[in-house]
């Protein structure tokens, strides 16, 4: 048995872990491994097999997306923002023609508004306040419910 | 390759257009960051009929969370970590396995010969390494070719891959250190199996 084996039967091989610092970490801390590295053609098999490995991996061709993926995102992207304009247009719409309706009622009854109350009993004035209002108030949560609603399927869409 | 403030102020700049509603500025966005992102998707996603719509619905997310983005990284990475964790819930959902059965199935025996054993093979070895290597990455799981990917070909640091995924770096080291030995041993088998 020559001088040169019987040195490298003595020492004890790198673990995986340890040839994988030599390999890719290259520089502190590691120089108790490179007498053995130099002499131990086992180790340096094993390195050289996880140099070339991954060294062809970083070579490997980078995939792409065969499509224009900017402008077809950027086409999702503006029906979403229209769709929602034209809910807050239809919101605006239906308010306007709603306030213009009132305006209107007003007008035409404004001279036989002043004896309307004046001709009801206190209880009939008060039951209609009260109706009224309640249907309104929740008229104006449904319609907002709704409104939160289709906001919410816009942006998940 | 552009230091890391210009790179940060660049970010700046591009998210507060976007944010102002400047449309070219994320296409811009996207064209800058469509190759991470097709890195992760292409190693996360084995269905080439999904990984288009899962592009798709990554810059998606990241337009609607865009004003969320607080400069903490970089915008690449934080668009690879929307990628990233897009695919993950993507195969959680089909439940797609994440971590493969019996890695150590492929302990190498001792009768196997290594690639580079003699001249004759290390010259066969080198001509053939580069198919055998990307048979052995399509072997290996999801999460293993991606951080594989992410540090030897995109050469991303610890820090960077330990963002996107959202692990502390040590664990990316780990989990670095057994895909490679994982790598290294599916090319021994494949090798083998073609040498008979
Ligand atoms: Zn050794």
């Amino acid at each position: 048995m020559d001088l040169q084996h019987e040195n490298r039967m003595n020492t004890t091989h790198l673990t995986d872990q340890q040839l994988q610092l030599f390999v890719f970490q290259q520089g502190h801390g590691l120089e108790p491994w490179t007498t053995h590295m130099a002499t131990c053609k086992d180790c340096q098999l094993k390195a050289t097999l996880y140099r070339s490995v991954l060294e062809e991996v970083a070579n490997l061709e980078k995939p792409v997306f065969n499509v224009d993926l900017a402008s077809q995102v950027i086409s999702q992207i503006e029906p979403a923002k229209s769709r929602i304009d034209f809910s807050r247009v239809i919101v605006g719409v239906t308010l306007f023609s709603m306030l213009s309706w009132l305006c209107i009622i007003f007008h035409w009854t404004s001279h036989e508004l002043a004896t309307l109350f004046t001709r009801l009993s206190a209880m009939a004035t008060y039951l209609i306040l009260l109706t009224g209002s309640s249907l309104l108030i929740f008229l104006v949560i449904s319609l907002y419910q709704e409104f939160q609603g289709k906001m919410k399927r816009l942006t998940l869409s | 390759m552009e230091s890391r403030p210009n790179q940060l102020a660049n970010d700046r700049i591009l998210v507060r257009k976007v944010l102002a509603g400047d449309q070219r500025a994320f296409s811009q966005i996207i064209k800058a960051t469509e190759g991470l992102v097709a890195q992760i998707i292409f190693k996360m996603i084995a269905n080439p009929d999904d990984r288009k719509d899962m592009a798709q619905d990554v810059y998606l997310k990241v337009y609607q969370q865009l004003g969320r983005f607080r400069f903490q990284a970089k915008l690449s990475t934080w668009i690879g970590q929307i990628t990233y964790h897009t695919c993950l819930h993507h195969l959680e959902r089909k439940k797609i396995a994440l971590v493969p059965i019996g890695d150590s199935d492929l302990e190498p025996s001792p009768g196997f010969s290594t690639p580079f054993e003699n001249e004759i093979e290390s010259q066969l070895i080198r001509e053939e390494l580069s198919q055998l290597v990307a048979d052995a990455m399509d072997q290996l799981n999801p999460i293993y070719r991606t951080l594989i990917t992410l540090y030897h070909q995109e050469e991303l640091s610890y820090s960077e891959i330990g963002q996107i995924v959202q692990l502390p770096e040590g664990t990316v080291k780990s989990y670095l250190f057994r895909a490679r030995k994982v790598l290294k041993e599916h090319v021994l088998w494949i090798y083998n199996t073609k040498i008979g």
